[in-house]
């Protein structure tokens, strides 16, 4: 798969599918704040791309095992273990894009965690390793196994980390400049700003799928060219349709089986039947299956794993040399190695002028069987190799070769599975056999452990405690950017704004309470006057009403007072603010007037810039001339 | 927030609603101008304005021994915090819902909502309050989230007022609007949205503009920051975001263009501050 020719990244250093893929590709994504529904999530995102023809179970697992990462890693982080299904408040984003050369499924999120874990070297020994001991290790060891390449970048900064994923498509369009896959794996730390996103022809949000529409038709969903069309007539956003890339995809399909040369182009063969020299090889190869399968039987009479060789003598002799558990995947490497070199040597011995069926296609179908059954699940295998082999019968015409092949698949599938029972027994007797030596080391290994958790202790507490110290000082920063800004002008306007309201309103206040004493005082007058017509009851009343009312001017007399004490502290606050008003006055007029004379500079630098090119133009006017007349 | 009419004559009372003193709560922002009558003027005066609040002890001390009169906005409000509720409803709903089995909680798959089909519905219920030439006034966008999120707690509102007014107003409408935007981008969890929305409103005050972060939530703050950039802009225009040239922007605008064709119609509700019904003569 890797060996798959892929045009270079756009940008490596953006966040984002867009950086990944080609400018005409489609993007979907999803901000997940906790775990509930990923199926249904995955269940989308895969009716969306399935028209791609890849292994849907693997990009799955893609999604699925970058998920929970990112989401236990966020729930430790943002303390919410306690939850019985944790919120998460800063969503993890899934994204996954498409273009006509592969699919990118990134996983994006936030952990203050990883910044120290994921390193260069922690990747890469981690990827490296056959059994990565943190969970990290873990993680990306299963997105490796699962990706053609795996770009982990880590922006420090915000926290960030983006994990992506990308698969090359089965039939990859043939692009100019176009390279195989340089490494399976790739580590980015970016410092400082991080670049901006490349355009992407297409974006959205994966509720905005008409879902229904799309799981309802997945139900019924057979990979043939009328439903792959239907599919590319979902709706999608602005009421377009996308039928370019199902239709590229469907193209690329047709084109790469049409161009499928097996038994075509030659001269000798007629593409009807096998060549004598490849029925020849095909039959050893036979043979060498039948003799694998002898062994096998052999060996589980045996149940050990002394003797043997040829296919399986390589595992049984790499099964003798480690003394540890066998590794499932080192299994199959091996058995890989040794099929591949089978193949090749009947493949020269063989071959004269005119393959019929290319050795390096052959071995790519058998490292495909190998592969899965390394890493995927009885059903997996299955369907993969029924594929295969559904894919094989349209490639070969020949029925000898396709009764062969199937017969040949099934048989090594059978040859697979005996293998790996095999190997689980052979796992149990070691663990038997090794339990007494290693209950003696067993008791070293705790206490080296018991040792190693007091050291991680003290290295924890010492970071905690380099982190109070980090906190701190930007605690300290914080306060004093605070103080700073406090002063700004903006502030200082409003508060200045605010005090002289205040003051206008006091006088306001102050302005109505004389009106009322004057008014008082011209009742009271009235009412003197009265009293000496010599109304005794309306005398009474008016005595009574002038007590009242003296108490009242008294009363209003004191609030004026204090409304002109208050005017004045008002005006003894404002003055300095005024004061500071005009400084900061007088230095914008002097900054305007800065920018005034410079702007009249850059002015006459245009007026010289623009006289030189005319003189310039003059210049080269004359030259041509010159030539001209010595021409 | 800036207001016309602060002095309203006794004829005018017809426009104005009459409002019980324990229907204003306290340091809940305020939608529209808040009058109180003054009997020997004859007048309505303006206590608060709008984005203004009040405390515990105002409202029993001036509120509960007057008549409290509001501005006309104030129903228009209310039918937008309809609008709000019903969206609240619908993602308080239960991720899981129980059914009772045993007497003990058992999961019933069949009747959860998926995450996507929740991004949806926010989608769909923020559009109601888009006006139909695509347009929506900050305003009225603090309005909706304040009552989708609740009250924005109040020791950071009091911290906030008192450090500046002008930037306090702008921290309601920019923090909003930031939460108005993540909804947009699939952004459904409650919890979440009003976290967001805490952190929007206190960064406008303690970090200048170019010192947001580069996380995702960080990047949301920031277009929006920039994209409300005074206390009276007066509306948002969503085409202005296929002008800009980020991969946040990007996303929006191929939203907010699936929203236009889906769901925006020719005869949606819109509200504004300006004219008649609102607090603002237009200029």
């Amino acid at each position: 798969m890797r060996d798959k020719k892929i045009t270079p990244y756009r940008s490596i250093r953006s966040f984002g599918c867009a950086g990944l893929l080609k400018e005409d590709a489609y993007i979907f994504y999803h901000q997940m704040f906790n775990s509930l529904h990923l199926g249904m999530v995955t269940d989308l995102i895969m009716a969306r791309v399935r028209s791609a023809g890849l292994d849907e179970l693997s990009l799955r697992a893609i999604s699925v095992i970058g998920f929970f990462e990112a989401y236990r890693d966020a729930i430790e982080t943002q303390n919410l273990s306690g939850e019985l299904i944790p919120h998460l408040k800063e969503p993890i984003t899934l994204e996954c894009g498409i273009d006509d050369e592969k699919i990118a499924l990134i996983v994006r999120f936030q952990s203050p965690r990883l910044m120290k874990e994921a390193t260069a070297a922690s990747v890469k020994m981690n990827i490296e390793a056959s059994r990565p001991e943190t969970h990290f290790g873990v993680f990306i060891k299963s997105l490796e196994l699962f990706s053609d390449q795996l770009i982990i970048k880590k922006h420090p900064e915000s926290y960030s980390i983006e994990i992506a994923s990308v698969v090359a498509l089965d039939y990859p369009a043939e692009s100019e400049g176009a390279k195989p896959f340089e490494e399976n794996y790739s580590y980015l730390e970016i410092i400082g700003n991080l670049e901006e996103t490349p355009r992407a022809k297409n974006i959205q949000e994966l509720g905005d799928l008409d879902y229904t529409a799309m799981l309802t038709a997945n139900r019924e969903h057979k990979i043939s060219s009328d439903a792959i069309a239907d599919e590319g007539n979902m709706r999608v956003s602005g009421g377009d349709k996308i039928t370019d890339d199902v239709s590229k995809v469907r193209a690329w399909n047709e084109e790469d089986k049409a161009g499928w040369g097996v038994g075509g182009g030659s001269g000798e063969n007629d593409g009807n039947g096998l060549g004598a020299d490849a029925e020849k090889a095909l039959a050893v190869l036979h043979e060498k299956l039948e003799k694998a399968q002898a062994e096998i039987k052999e060996l589980k009479k045996q149940k050990g794993m002394g003797k043997g060789g040829g296919l399986f003598g390589a595992l049984k002799k790499s099964f003798s040399k480690e003394e540890e558990p066998v590794d499932p995947n080192r299994v199959g490497k091996v058995q890989l190695r040794e099929i591949e070199k089978i193949v090749q040597e009947e493949h020269n011995e063989a071959r004269k002028d005119n393959p019929l069926v290319s050795p390096d296609d052959l071995m790519d179908a058998l490292e495909e069987i190998v592969r899965s059954i390394q890493i995927k699940s009885f059903y997996e295998v299955t369907k993969k190799n029924f594929e295969l082999s559904e894919q094989y019968d349209e490639k070969i015409d020949s029925a000898g070769l396709r009764g062969w092949l199937n017969g040949f698949i099934r048989d090594l599938m059978k040859a697979r599975f005996e293998m790996i029972d095999l190997t689980l027994d052979f796992q149990k007797k070691m663990k038997d056999g090794g339990s007494v030596s290693k209950s003696a080391d067993k008791s070293l290994r705790d206490e080296i452990k018991k040792k190693d958790e007091v050291i991680r202790h003290k290295s924890n507490a010492i970071t905690n405690l380099k982190e109070q110290i980090a906190q701190l000082n930007l605690n300290s920063e914080r306060l004093k950017s605070q103080n700073l800004s406090a002063m700004s002008d903006a502030q200082f306007k409003s508060k200045y704004q605010q005090a002289c309201k205040q003051i206008s309103a006091a006088k306001d206040d102050v302005s109505k309470m004389r009106k009322r004493i004057d008014e008082l005082t011209g009742q009271l007058a009235q009412a003197k006057a009265n009293a000496n017509k010599g109304d005794d009851k309306l005398l009474l009343r008016l005595k009574e009403q002038t007590v009242k009312d003296k108490k009242q001017i008294e009363t209003f007399r004191r609030q004026a007072q204090d409304a002109v004490g208050q005017a004045r502290k008002f005006e003894m606050q404002v003055q300095p603010m005024e004061r500071q008003l005009k400084d900061a006055k007088d230095k914008i007029q002097k900054m305007s007037r800065v920018v005034e004379s410079t702007k009249k500079d850059t002015d006459a630098g245009k007026a010289r810039t623009l006289q030189l090119e005319r003189e310039i133009q003059k210049l080269k006017m004359e030259l041509e001339q010159s030539k001209k007349k010595a021409a | 927030m800036n207001f016309d009419k602060r002095k309203r004559s006794k004829e005018e009372a017809r426009d104005l609603v009459h409002i019980p003193a324990d229907e204003i709560r306290p340091y809940e922002v305020l939608t529209a101008p808040v009058y109180v009558y003054l009997k020997a003027n004859q007048k309505f005066i303006a206590l608060k304005g709008p984005l203004d609040f009040f405390d515990e002890n105002s409202i029993k001390n001036i509120l509960g021994k007057n008549n409290i009169f509001i501005g006309p906005f104030y129903e228009e409000a209310q039918e937008i915090k309809k609008y709000a509720k019903a969206l609240r409803e619908e993602l308080m709903q239960p991720y899981v819902r129980y059914n009772d089995f045993n007497d003990r909680p058992f999961p019933d798959p069949q009747i959860t909502l998926p995450t996507y089909a929740r991004s949806r519905i926010c989608l769909r219920k923020a559009t109601e309050i888009w006006s139909s030439d695509r347009t929506i006034e900050p305003f009225v966008v603090m309005i909706y989230i304040d009552e989708l999120c609740g009250l924005i707690p109040k020791s950071d509102l009091i911290r906030a007022y008192n450090r500046d007014v002008d930037q306090f107003e702008l921290a309601l409408l920019r923090s909003s609007w930031a939460v108005f935007l993540a909804m947009h981008l699939g952004y459904y969890d409650l919890d979440a949205l009003t976290h967001l929305r805490l952190n929007a409103f206190n960064w406008t005050f303690d970090l200048p503009n170019n010192k947001v972060g580069f996380s995702e939530t960080d990047r949301i703050i920031k277009t929006a920051m920039e994209t409300v950039k005074v206390i009276d802009q007066k509306t948002i225009q969503d085409l202005m975001f296929k002008e800009r040239d980020d991969e946040l922007s990007r996303r929006l605008a191929a939203r907010f263009d699936f929203r236009a064709v889906e769901y925006l119609g020719d005869d949606q509700n819109s509200w504004s501050i300006y004219g008649e019904k609102g607090f603002l003569v237009e200029r």
